[in-house]
């Protein structure tokens, strides 16, 4: 089965926000698929990934892993507690991981299992090995990965880039994993070119930025959500103090 | 003054599910007009959103309160002023902040606010526009077409403000053509204008007010009460011969709750607006009839320093008068008064029985009542003060106040009620009022002078030439009041309409009026408005203050609605009515 003929269960997973979840048909994200969330740099990608994952822990039950390719886990966990996610003892009791394979910082000696990690240059077999790794470690069913661009990068070549890509969408799907596929998104105001991830997630979230005065807009949009009756229309987020709020009945004004 | 058979206090009710704009030019009493629009709507229990873009919340608070607004129960702020112009915030529970420059944060705040509210009926004030429109041009017309428009379309009301002259005459036209009302203010050197161009509920008209505006009046306004008001006083007392006559429970009823509205001020302004009152004797006495004066000349001494002087004053006038209404029994305590100190002794005060024991002195009408006709008797212009000194609220058998010319020290500070101690009389109202309403108990009863007396005087006090902070207590403290006794009746199983018929009985066991209740609820005769006819000359407005508020409260608690004064008796109509909304 290839990644565009997945069956569309009718079995969704709460993103556990307000907002997003009634922008979703009061549905949320289709269990068992892969969603890119693409957004400029401050835009909140992490934040929304963590709510994800941290929501799905605490209220839905759900244990999540956190695939880091770029930051290093503890920053995360620590910029996190800002928002009184206390994501270390979540880890503790199993129901939250975090798996370190950023190539430039890991050293060689770091294991997940028996995969050895951090290698300059990694490819889709090791990345796949320890997500499955990680997986089974918490019985997660929600996995995020930050960022994704950082392995497709890996591979130079466009059409071995959609290749790997696809087969790594193909694989969270056989894992039935909800996950998150965290991208930075190249342009972003509301004109752009569309990125070739997008085609191959089954759905994608923008999270964008625009400057309005000297004060920044932020936009919520779901691009698309297969098999779900979304709102498509851009809407105001923010991100406050306890995390991010969408606000599903405002028009974004410029 | 051509105003189209409309007041200016209707067109301060914004209509539900309408988007009422306001221009005018800075200075014409926009704010005002809003802040009038806030205080009316809280009187009637709606939630209320006041987005403030040109001034800090706590400084409209403070021009609220300066209005007569109490507790600041359904009323919250987006202030869209302290971050525009970069100051410091500091977090409020009643506040959400936005920057004016960023119309998304302004209707994430109103939709954050409106969702803690999370109750339809919300007014929305916004003031103003100008500060956004200046910020983001003519994306504000998106802006209100996009948000409020669509907030007042939810079972909401919207007044927003807009200053004339700072953009461009087409973009305010278009502003202009999004709203459901346009209402345009206009200043001239005598007066300010009201256009009232389009709206939802009213037809075009143009309001005169003038430049002193009748809220703007202070405390109490001699010349206000002019000769013309003197004559009606008479026709007053007159009218009164006719054994006019209400149950003590009500005016003390009126006179607490607003005291617990607005502890801070009422029993103050309560002193003095009747002090005022007492010492009008002076102004009326050249309009009785001759063989009056002459006796006034007779029986009155000149000055009232000595305790003879004073024996014979009592005895011959204040005696009488008080008991011929059923006030109290007074006897002047001839033995510890001395030159320029007092005593007066009053039993079965009618402001104090029923409150034995209750740890505080109760009297606020009779005191100051006779320090201003003292005040208004002697020849010599003085003024005279008293306090009450004994009290059944006390525990004393009877009550007594201490009469001087000039001031008493400790009258300040006794006229600071203690909160704790109106709670409990409060309490001991509504205790009163629910075995009256559900078990048949009498409300008051006294000894000699039973449950009624004379209402010789505009009891529930003269609210019209009080003040605007005076009339806010009384419709405010009507509403809590009405509010807890409709919640009472709910609690103890009445049925909804069994409850108001209950508490409609109860107005008429009182004689606040004749009560009839059909689609609409009229009162004729009623108390409140009677006085307010009589003693004013220029009142238009709606002015069962206390009683319409009352009937709010309760209206809201048991049936989930508002009522409306569309008649009264003070405006010239024969009779009271509300409209049930």
């Amino acid at each position: 089965m290839t990644v565009l003929e997945v069956d569309m269960s009718d079995d969704y997973t709460s993103t556990g926000i307000a907002g997003a979840d009634k922008i979703l048909g009061e549905q949320g994200l289709p269990r068992g698929h892969s969603i890119l969330i693409a957004g400029g740099p401050g835009s909140g990608k992490t934040t929304f990934a963590i709510q994800f994952l941290y929501n799905g822990a605490t209220e839905y039950n759900e244990p999540g892993i956190y695939i880091s390719l770029d930051e290093d886990p503890d920053d995360v966990k620590k910029n996190m507690s800002k928002f009184g996610w206390d994501l270390g003892k979540l880890e503790q009791e199993k129901r939250l991981a975090f798996i370190n394979v950023s190539p430039v910082r890991v050293t060689s000696s770091e294991k997940v299992g028996l995969v050895q990690l951090g290698m300059k240059e990694f490819k889709l077999i090791k990345l796949l090995e320890a997500i499955r790794a990680g997986i089974e470690e918490v019985q997660a069913k929600r996995v995020v990965i930050d960022p994704i661009t950082v392995f497709t990068l890996q591979y130079p070549d466009e059409v071995e880039r959609i290749y790997a890509m696809r087969d790594l969408i193909a694989d969270f799907r056989k894992t039935g994993c909800t996950n998150l596929l965290i991208s930075e998104l190249r342009g972003t105001g509301l004109e752009r070119e569309h990125q070739f991830e997008e085609y191959l997630a089954q759905g994608v979230i923008l999270l964008r930025t625009m400057m309005r005065e000297d004060k920044l807009v932020r936009i919520f949009q779901v691009e698309k959500m297969r098999g779900l009756e979304v709102d498509n229309q851009p809407r105001p987020y923010n991100i406050t103090s306890s995390g991010i709020e969408v606000y599903p009945t405002l028009t974004v004004f410029k | 003054m051509d105003k189209g058979g409309l007041s200016l206090a209707e067109i301060q009710e914004v209509p539900k599910e309408s988007l009422i704009l306001l221009s005018g030019p800075p200075g014409a009493g926009k704010s005002t007009f809003c802040h009038q629009t806030v205080l009316n709507g809280l009187a009637l229990d709606r939630p209320v959103i006041f987005v403030t873009s040109e001034q800090r919340p706590a400084e409209v608070i403070e021009l609220l309160r300066e209005r007569g607004i109490g507790e600041m129960v359904g009323l919250s702020f987006v202030d869209a002023f302290t971050e525009t112009v970069g100051l410091t915030i500091t977090q409020r529970a009643d506040t959400v902040y936005a920057n004016c420059a960023d119309l998304n944060s302004l209707s994430i705040a109103i939709t954050k606010l409106r969702d803690r509210v999370g109750q339809k009926d919300t007014l929305l004030a916004f003031d103003s526009l100008t500060s956004p429109y200046l910020f983001s041009g003519m994306e504000v017309a998106k802006f209100m077409r996009l948000f409020l428009s669509k907030f007042a379309s939810e079972g909401n009301s919207v007044l927003a403000l807009m200053d004339e002259g700072c953009g461009k005459e087409e973009d305010l036209g278009a502003m202009m053509s999004l709203a459901d009302g346009i209402l345009r203010m206009e200043i001239n050197e005598t007066s300010r204008i009201m256009n009232v161009v389009k709206h939802p509920k009213a037809k075009p008209a143009r309001i005169e007010v003038p430049a002193t505006k009748i809220w703007e009046r202070k405390l109490y306004d001699v010349k206000f009460w002019d000769r013309q008001m003197i004559k009606h006083t008479m026709e007053a007392e007159q009218y009164l011969r006719q054994e006019f006559s209400v149950n003590i429970f009500w005016p003390n009823f009126a006179l607490w709750s607003s005291i617990l509205w607005d502890p801070e001020r009422f029993p103050e302004m309560t002193y003095e607006v009747w002090k005022e009152y007492g010492s009008l004797t002076r102004e009326m006495i050249p309009f009785f009839p001759w063989h009056t004066r002459f006796l006034f000349k007779l029986v009155i001494p000149k000055n009232l320093s000595k305790v003879k002087d004073m024996k014979k004053l009592c005895s011959r006038f204040m005696i009488q008068h008080t008991k011929a209404r059923r006030d109290g029994i007074v006897e002047y305590l001839e033995d510890v008064s001395k030159t320029d100190e007092h005593y007066i002794r009053v039993y079965e005060n009618r402001e104090c029985c029923g409150f034995e024991n209750i740890g505080v002195a109760m009297a606020s009408i009779l005191p100051p009542l006779w320090a201003g006709s003292c005040k208004g008797l002697e020849s010599e212009e003085r003024e005279w003060n008293a306090i009450e000194t004994k009290c059944i609220g006390l525990g004393d058998p009877y009550c007594e106040f201490k009469l001087v010319p000039g001031e008493i020290g400790e009258l300040k500070s006794s006229l600071k009620k203690d909160i704790l101690a109106v709670e409990r009389i409060h309490e001991r109202l509504i205790e009163r009022l629910m075995g009256f309403l559900l078990h048949g108990k009498p409300l008051a009863e006294r000894p000699r002078l039973g449950s009624d007396f004379v209402m010789a005087h505009p009891d529930i006090i003269l609210p019209a030439v009080a003040g605007e902070r005076y009339r806010m207590a009384l419709r405010m403290g009507g509403a809590k009041a009405g509010k807890e006794v409709g919640e009472h009746l709910m609690k103890a199983g009445l049925t909804e309409d069994e409850a108001v018929k209950r508490v409609l009985n109860f107005l008429e066991h009182c004689r606040v009026g004749k009560v009839s209740a059909h689609e609409t609820i009229t009162m004729k005769d009623s108390s409140e408005s009677l006085y307010t006819k009589y003693y004013t000359t220029k009142w238009e407005e709606p002015s069962c203050f206390f009683t319409t508020g009352f009937m709010n409260g309760l209206f809201s608690a048991v049936k989930n609605k508002h009522v409306r004064e569309i008649k009264c008796i003070a405006a010239g109509d024969p009779y009271c009515e509300w409209e049930i909304l």
